[in-house]
């Protein structure tokens, strides 16, 4: 009797032994990933470039040159010298401005690698992780002569290599 | 005298299956402490939220962070506290396994100064000026 519990005894120690096991290695084994927070951040100082003290910068209705873009916003798209990623830019940013009465568009630029935009369409009605990271804020702005504005920012971030498994 | 003998056997069953029980315990324990508290790992995990912090900050700010850990776990795998950290560009890298270390960037574009104030690592960042 005290045998064939100590049996059974043990073989439920090896199941929480291999349930414990594969918990763990499948939590530690996954990288950390922290694109949501930098897509965050991303289009929060974006944001503040766009229309510092949310008032307009009237410079973003006209045609945007992406490299006065770079100096203005104090932006840095260059990444670690890995997985190619010099060759293939891992940030994107767009920007639309709107008339806030007509919902006319009044600018739009990008930013950076524009093909990772092409992932966004796919994740419209589903979130997918092995995928860039897609984000998307709006918010209101007027500018100097109290014109009203929709501004839309949408950042993306791949940098699938380290982040996602 | 056999109740007392088969008293006995009973206490020693009863100790050894306690001892077996604690050992594999044991065992478990250690291992999900080894995993957490992996060089490899914490590596990953500095170096993307230090470029989280940088991004994240404006000119003129000073961050300060506590590495007694990390300078625990690199001094006992070779690695000086002066090369637990580089920064090249705006691509952060920290080495505590004595290997490659692991690198991740930050797309604020500013110039960051770092030092260690005993076991705590200090952040400065700053506009960048024009060469």
């Amino acid at each position: 009797m005290d045998k064939t519990i100590s049996i059974y005894w043990f073989a439920i120690l090896f199941i929480v032994a291999g349930a414990v096991i594969y918990m763990v290695v499948s939590f530690y084994g996954n990288p950390l990933d922290v694109r949501e927070m930098e897509a965050n951040i991303l289009s929060s100082k974006f944001a503040e470039c766009i229309a510092p003290d949310n008032l307009l910068n009237e410079k973003f209705l006209s045609s945007y040159d992406e490299q006065i873009f770079f100096d203005d916003c104090g932006i840095n798209f260059e990444t670690e010298n890995s997985f190619n990623w010099k060759e293939q830019k891992q940030y994107f940013l767009k920007f639309r401005i709107f008339n806030f009465d007509s919902n006319e568009l009044l600018s739009e630029g990008n930013f950076g690698n524009s093909n990772l935009y092409d992932f966004c369409e796919f994740q419209k009605e589903k979130e997918q992780s092995n995928l860039p990271f897609c984000l998307t804020r709006k918010f209101y702005s007027i500018d100097s002569n109290e014109n009203k504005f929709l501004v839309e920012i949408t950042s993306v971030i791949s940098k699938l290599e380290k982040n996602v498994k | 005298m056999k109740w007392l003998e088969k008293r006995g056997n009973i206490i020693m069953e009863n100790l050894v299956f306690i001892i077996l029980n604690l050992v594999f315990f044991s065992i478990m324990i250690l291992f999900v402490a080894t995993k957490m508290s992996s060089p490899y790992l914490m590596e990953e995990k500095y170096s993307k939220s230090v470029a989280l912090m940088i991004d994240a900050s404006k000119p003129e700010t000073l961050i300060t962070l506590d590495f007694t850990d990390v300078i625990k776990q690199a001094k006992k795998n070779g690695v000086s506290k002066e090369a637990v950290i580089t920064l090249a560009g705006n691509v952060i890298s920290v080495n505590v396994a004595g290997k490659n270390g692991y690198s991740y960037s930050f797309f604020n574009d500013v110039s960051v100064k770092s030092y260690f104030d005993e076991d705590k690592l200090i952040l400065l960042v700053q506009e960048k000026t024009a060469a």
